[in-house]
C-alpha cells in the first residue's frame, strides 16, 4: 500500500509533454489534494487550516483546488471518506483471509494496526481533526466507525446465547480508537501493532471471560493460566 | 442580574425543553456567567464558529470585561473545560464513594451518577464530550487529563483480571475510551438527554473485560431494573392525566436504544 501512496511534491507529474489524457492529469491533481490533507491537518489542525496549505502540499494552484471542491471541509469530508474506505477494504481483505472468528478478527485488527502506523497522520484526522470539520465530517466518522466496528464484531455478538447489548460493538470501537490515538500521541507511531493482544483481550472477553481471552490474545501464558485458574 | 438578557441572539438555538440552567447555576459574577456562556454557545454552534462576541452578547457582559478576564476564546473555553471536569470528577467520585458496596455496584452509582448530570445539562455533555475535540491541542490535552482521572475507578477492577496477565494497565485506558465512544455518540445524535435509559448497557461495557460476561450482565440487569423501578415511581408520582412532564415512555426509552444501538 504504501508504495502506491501519492503525497508531497515528488509525485507530481512531469512537466511539459507527458502523453497522459487531460482526464488522468485531473484526477492525479484530485488525488494529489486528498491525499495532503491528513499530514496538512495533523501539522496545523484543520481550524487553521487553509486552502493553500493543501493546495501548496499537493502542488496544485488554489484555482485547481476550487475546480474539485467547495471548500477546505469539502475536501477534508472526501479525504476522510476515502481514507475511511481504504481502511475498511484493507481490514475486510486481511480478515477474509482467516478461517474463524477468531482469526478473522485478529487478521482484520492487525492490518488495521499496520495500515496506520504507516499512516499516523490518519489518526488524527479520523479521531480529533473530525471535530472541528463539521457535521458533514462527523456523519463520515459515524459510518466509518459503524463499518469497522461491525467487521470486526458482528459474527460473534449475534450468536451469544444471552447477547451482549449491541452498544458493546461501538465501546469497543471506542477502546480501540483510543489505545490507537494515546499510541500516536505519545509518539509510538510505528509501534501500532503492540496494541494488538490488548486489543484482541477486550474484543474476545465478553465471549470467553477473562481467562481464555488473556490466553488467546496472548496475554497469559496457558501454563500460568491453568495454573492459577 | 439574575439572568442573560433576553434578546441574546444565541438563545432561540439552544436546545428544547431542560437546558441545564437550574437556579442555582443561574451566576451572579461575570466570569461565571462568561464561562456559563461559552458552554451554552459552543454547544450550539460548535467551537470553531463561536466568536468572542457571540460570548459576551449571551452572558451581557462587555468585550471588555471579557478580555479583562480571559486572553482569548481558547482560554475562556479552558478555564470553562477545568472547572466543570472537576466538577464532573468531583460528583462521579462522590456516587462511587458512597455507601459500603462492591466495585461493580460502585461503578453503576458512578455511571449513574455521570449520565443524569449529562442528562441534566445537555449543553454541558455537548461541551465536555464533544466540542473539547474540536478546541485545539491544549482543550485535548486537559481531555486526557480528565481520561486518566476517570481511570482511576477502574483500578479496583483488576482484581478481576487474571493473574500475571500482561498489559493490565492499558485495560482501564481502553474501557474509559469505550464508554467516551458510548456517550459521544449518543450526544452527537442530540439525545443526551436520554442518556440514564443506557446506563444498563453502559454498565455492562464497562465491567466485562474484568468480570466477564456472565457477572456484568447480572450486574446490568440489576441496573435495568432499579431504572424501571425509578421511571415507574417516577410515573406514580404523577397526577393521571397529567403524563405531559413525566419521564421517559416506553416508546422514548425504546427509541433511544434504537438510537445507540442502531447506528449501524
Amino acid at each position: 500500500m504504501a508504495r502506491e501512496r501519492i503525497s508531497d511534491d515528488a509525485s507530481q507529474l512531469p512537466r511539459g509533454r507527458h502523453g497522459l489524457t487531460h482526464g488522468a492529469v485531473v484526477e492525479h491533481q484530485r488525488q494529489r489534494m486528498i491525499r495532503a490533507v491528513p499530514s496538512a491537518v495533523r501539522e496545523k489542525g484543520f481550524v487553521a487550516l487553509t486552502v493553500e496549505d493543501i493546495a501548496s502540499r499537493a502542488g496544485v494552484s488554489r484555482r485547481t483546488f476550487y475546480e474539485n471542491f467547495r471548500d477546505k471541509e469539502d475536501c477534508f469530508v472526501t479525504s476522510y471518506r476515502q481514507h475511511a474506505q481504504e481502511l475498511v477494504a484493507v481490514v475486510g481483505g486481511a480478515a477474509a483471509a482467516g478461517s474463524d472468528w477468531h482469526e478473522r478478527t485478529r487478521f482484520g485488527l492487525r492490518a488495521m494496526l499496520r495500515h496506520l502506523a504507516e499512516r499516523p497522520d490518519l489518526v488524527y484526522m479520523a479521531v480529533i481533526e473530525v471535530n472541528a470539520a463539521g457535521p458533514a465530517a462527523l456523519g463520515v466518522r459515524d459510518e466509518a466507525v459503524g463499518l469497522l466496528a461491525a467487521l470486526i464484531g458482528d459474527e460473534a455478538f449475534v450468536t451469544a446465547p444471552e447477547p451482549a447489548p449491541r452498544l458493546l460493538l461501538r465501546t469497543i470501537g471506542g477502546s480501540i480508537l483510543q489505545l490507537i490515538y494515546a499510541s500516536v500521541l505519545a509518539g509510538h507511531d510505528r509501534e501500532l501493532e503492540e496494541l494488538l493482544p490488548t486489543i484482541m483481550y477486550i474484543v474476545l472477553v465478553a465471549i470467553d471471560g477473562p481467562q481464555d481471552a488473556a490466553i488467546r490474545a496472548g496475554l497469559l501464558s496457558a501454563r500460568t493460566g491453568s495454573e492459577t485458574g | 442580574m439574575a439572568g442573560p438578557p433576553a434578546d441574546r441572539p444565541s438563545a432561540k438555538r439552544l436546545p428544547r425543553g431542560r437546558h441545564g440552567l437550574p437556579r442555582a447555576a443561574v451566576v451572579s459574577n461575570q466570569r461565571e456567567r462568561i464561562i456559563d456562556s461559552i458552554v451554552h454557545v459552543c454547544a450550539t454552534k460548535g467551537y470553531p464558529a463561536v466568536t468572542v462576541e457571540d460570548i459576551t452578547s449571551y452572558a451581557g457582559v462587555s468585550r471588555r470585561t471579557f478580555y479583562d478576564l480571559f486572553a482569548d476564546k481558547e482560554q475562556c473555553f479552558l478555564a470553562a473545560y477545568d472547572l466543570n471536569a472537576e466538577r464532573l470528577v468531583t460528583e462521579v467520585g462522590s456516587a462511587y464513594a458512597a455507601g459500603d458496596l462492591q466495585w461493580p455496584e460502585r461503578m453503576a452509582s458512578a455511571l449513574r451518577s455521570l449520565a443524569a448530570v449529562l442528562a441534566a445539562e445537555p449543553c454541558l455533555a455537548r461541551f465536555m464530550i464533544v466540542e473539547v475535540l474540536a478546541a485545539g491541542r491544549p482543550a485535548l490535552t486537559r481531555r486526557d487529563q480528565a481520561l486518566t482521572r476517570f481511570e482511576a475507578f477502574f483500578e479496583p477492577g483488576r482484581l478481576g483480571l487474571p493473574d500475571g496477565m500482561d498489559g493490565q494497565e492499558l485495560i482501564g485506558q481502553a474501557v474509559v475510551g469505550g464508554l467516551y465512544e458510548a456517550l459521544y455518540t449518543q450526544i452527537l445524535d442530540g439525545e443526551a438527554e436520554l442518556l440514564p435509559d443506557v446506563v444498563a448497557d453502559l454498565v455492562y461495557c464497562a465491567l466485562v473485560p474484568y468480570l466477564g460476561h456472565r457477572r456484568a450482565m447480572a450486574a446490568s440487569k440489576a441496573e435495568r431494573e432499579r431504572r424501571a423501578r425509578f421511571v415507574t415511581d417516577a410515573a406514580a408520582r404523577q397526577q393521571p392525566g397529567q403524563g405531559r412532564a413525566s419521564t421517559k415512555s416506553p416508546q422514548d426509552t425504546a427509541k433511544s436504544e434504537q438510537a445507540i444501538l442502531g447506528a449501524d
